[in-house]
C-alpha cells in the first residue's frame, strides 16, 4: 500500500513541480497569447496581462488555466472563432471577447468547447459574437459569472448565448445574457443545473431545450424575450422560484410547454406575458405554489394534456385563468387561489364555499374566435360568464376547483 | 337584351379570371423573431430555413424547419396535396419551389429541428457548401426528402 502511494506521488511529481506561470502582454515574457499558448505545458497558468489582443483563433488543447488581468481583450476581428478548447481541465477566467466570426452554414462561437471535459469559463465578457459560449460533446463544465451581449444591429444573425449540444453535467449559473436569438440553448444535454441567471431581450427565446432530461432550473430571470420560454420534448424536468416577464406578442409564451412530461413546476413566478403557460402535449406535470399575475392568459392548457395537477397556485388580475379546447377531464386543480372566484366562506375555513370552475365561456368563445377579445370587459361578456356560472353548458363540467382558496397562498 | 347578356358574360369571366388568379400559389415573406411553426410551435428565428406550404384555398402555412412541414404534411394527408416552397439556404426570404430544389442532408447542419437538411437553388451552390462543412453528407430532390421516414 505505501509502495503504491509513494508511486503515485513520484509520477504526479514532475507534473507539481513544472507547473509554471507565463506572463503575457507588453513588456512581459510573451508578448502574444498564440507565442505562450505554443510554449506553455499541461498544468500550467497563463497570467494575461490587460490589453487588446487581435491574434485570430486561438486553440487551448492542453489542460492550462487562463487568468485575465484587468480583462485583456481578445478581438475576433469579426473573422472566425475567437478561442476553441478542445482539452480538458481547462478554465478561462476574466477575459473580455469581441467581434467574433458570423458563421455560413456552421455555429461560430466567442468561446467554443467541443468533445472534452472539466471546463471552466467564469468572469468573462463576451460581446458581439454570432453565438457567446457553444459546448458540444462535453461533460462536467462550468459557465458562470459571465456577460454574453449578442450584436442587436445583426439580430438575425446572431446564435444562443449560451448554447450547449450533447453534454452532460453542465452548470450554468449567473450569468446575464442579451442580445442573442436564444439566450441559453440546450439540446440533448441532460444532469445539469441551471441558477440564478438574469436572461433579457433576446430575439427569441430567453430559455430553450428540447431533448434534455433531468435538468434542474432555478431562481433564473427570463425577461422580455421576444417569444419567452420553450421547453420542448424531455422529461424529469424541475423548474423552481424563476421569474418569467414581459412575453409579449400572439406567438409569445412566458413558458410554451411541448411535449414535456413527469416535471415540476414550483414557485415560479409569471406577470405581464400574453399567456403565461401553454401546454400542447405534456403530461403528469406538477404546477404548485406559483403566482399568476396580470397575464392575458394564465394557462392553455390543450386537450392532448393529461394528468396534469395544478394546486396552490394564486391566479391573480389575469384577463383569463384558463382557456383550452377541450374537456381536460383527466387533469387536477386543487386549492387554487382564483381572485374571479367571488364565493363565500361561511364556516371560515379558509376554503370558498363554492367550487370555481377557471374556464369562463367567454374565454372558449375567444379561444374559437380570437377576434372577439375586442369585447373583453363588455357588459355582455360578463352577463353571459355569469349565466354560465350558475348554469354550466358549454364550458367543461368536470373542469372544476373544488377547495378553492379563499385568500391569496402566501408563497 | 344581347348587350345585356354580353355584359354579363364578360362579367361572369372577370370575375373567374380574378378568382382563378387569386388561387396561384403565392408565398408569403417569413418575418424571422415572430412567426411561428404550424408544426412545432417555434418562433422562426434561423433565416437559412424555413418552408411554406400552400393549400389548395392558397392558404399559407410556415414551418421552420423541413421535418416539420413533412410531419404536418403526413397527418394533414389533404387532398390534392399542398404546394411546398423552400427557403433557399444561401438567401434570406428567397423561396424555391420544392421540386426544384437541391437538398444537403449532412450531420453537421444544424438545422433548427434537427432534419439536417438545407436548400439550395443549384447543385454547384450546393457543392460549395457541402465543401465548406469538410465535404460529406447527401444529395436529395424532393422526391428522397418526401421518403425520409
Amino acid at each position: 500500500m505505501h509502495r503504491l502511494i509513494l508511486s503515485a506521488l513520484i509520477c504526479l511529481a514532475p507534473a507539481a513541480l513544472s507547473a509554471a506561470e507565463l506572463q503575457i502582454g507588453a513588456g512581459q515574457k510573451f508578448a502574444t497569447l498564440r507565442s505562450a499558448l505554443a510554449a506553455a505545458h499541461a498544468g500550467d497558468t497563463l497570467t494575461v496581462h490587460g490589453g487588446v489582443y487581435r491574434e485570430g483563433p486561438l486553440v487551448i488543447d492542453k489542460p492550462l488555466t487562463l487568468v485575465g488581468l484587468d480583462h485583456p481583450q481578445l478581438d475576433g476581428a469579426s473573422t472566425d472563432e475567437i478561442l476553441t478548447i478542445t482539452a480538458p481541465h481547462v478554465t478561462v477566467r476574466g477575459f473580455d471577447l469581441s467581434h467574433g466570426g458570423t458563421g455560413n452554414l456552421t455555429d461560430v462561437a466567442g468561446i467554443k468547447v467541443a468533445n472534452t471535459h472539466h471546463v471552466t469559463l467564469e468572469h468573462n465578457r463576451i460581446s458581439d459574437c454570432s453565438f457567446g459560449i457553444h459546448f458540444s460533446k462535453t461533460q462536467d463544465g462550468v459557465i458562470r459569472d459571465n456577460e454574453i451581449h449578442g450584436f442587436p444591429a445583426r439580430a438575425e444573425s446572431n446564435g444562443n448565448g449560451i448554447h450547449a449540444w450533447s453534454c452532460e453535467r453542465i452548470t450554468i449559473a449567473n450569468n446575464h445574457v442579451t442580445g442573442h436569438r436564444d439566450g441559453i440553448y440546450l439540446e440533448f444535454t441532460t444532469d445539469s443545473a441551471i441558477a440564478r441567471n438574469v436572461v433579457e431581450s433576446n430575439l427569441r427565446y430567453g430559455l430553450h431545450f428540447m431533448f434534455s432530461h433531468r435538468n434542474a432550473y432555478r431562481e433564473n430571470s427570463f425577461l422580455s424575450n421576444g417569444a419567452g420560454v420553450a421547453v420542448m420534448y424531455s422529461h424529469h424536468v424541475k423548474m423552481e422560484a424563476n421569474h418569467f416577464s414581459r412575453s409579449w406578442g400572439s406567438a409569445a409564451y412566458g413558458l410554451l410547454l411541448k411535449d414535456m412530461d413527469d416535471s415540476q413546476i414550483v414557485g415560479n413566478t409569471f406577470d405581464h406575458n400574453s399567456t403565461a403557460v401553454c401546454m400542447q402535449n405534456s403530461n403528469r406535470m406538477t404546477f404548485e405554489r406559483n403566482e399568476f399575475r396580470e397575464n392575458g392568459w394564465a394557462l392553455q392548457v390543450q386537450s392532448s394534456c393529461t394528468d396534469n395537477a395544478f394546486a396552490g397556485n394564486n391566479f391573480i388580475g389575469n384577463s383569463f385563468d384558463l382557456a383550452t379546447n377541450g374537456q381536460l377531464d383527466l387533469n387536477r386543480f386543487d386549492n387554487n387561489y382564483w381572485d374571479k372566484a367571488e364565493s363565500y366562506d361561511l364556516n371560515r375555513d379558509g376554503i370558498a364555499d363554492t367550487p370555481y370552475r377557471p374556464v369562463s365561456l367567454f374565454a372558449m368563445l375567444v379561444n374559437r374566435m380570437p377576434t372577439a377579445v375586442l369585447l373583453l370587459r363588455s357588459p355582455l361578456a360578463h352577463f353571459l360568464d355569469q349565466a354560465e356560472r350558475i348554469i354550466p353548458s358549454l364550458t367543461p363540467d368536470r373542469l372544476i376547483d373544488l377547495k378553492p382558496a379563499m385568500h391569496p397562498h402566501t408563497l | 337584351m344581347t348587350a345585356c347578356r354580353s355584359i354579363l358574360s364578360v362579367a361572369v369571366a372577370t370575375f373567374a379570371f380574378l378568382t382563378l388568379a387569386g388561387c396561384e400559389a403565392k408565398t408569403q415573406p417569413i418575418r424571422y423573431g415572430q412567426d411561428e411553426c404550424t408544426g412545432c410551435k417555434m418562433t422562426l428565428a434561423n433565416p437559412r430555413y424555413g418552408a411554406e406550404l400552400i393549400t389548395a384555398k392558397g392558404k399559407v402555412l410556415k414551418f421552420d424547419d423541413l421535418n416539420c412541414l413533412l410531419t404536418f404534411q403526413k397527418q394533414a394527408a389533404t387532398t390534392p396535396a399542398p404546394r411546398a416552397f423552400i427557403i433557399d439556404s444561401n438567401h434570406a426570404n428567397i423561396f424555391l419551389p420544392a421540386e426544384q430544389t437541391y437538398f444537403l442532408q449532412h450531420e453537421r447542419l444544424r438545422t433548427p429541428m434537427g432534419s439536417h437538411l438545407a436548400a439550395f437553388a443549384t447543385e454547384t451552390e450546393l457543392e460549395t457548401a457541402r465543401s465548406q462543412l469538410g465535404g460529406g453528407g447527401k444529395i436529395l430532390r424532393w422526391a428522397d426528402v418526401l421518403r425520409i421516414p
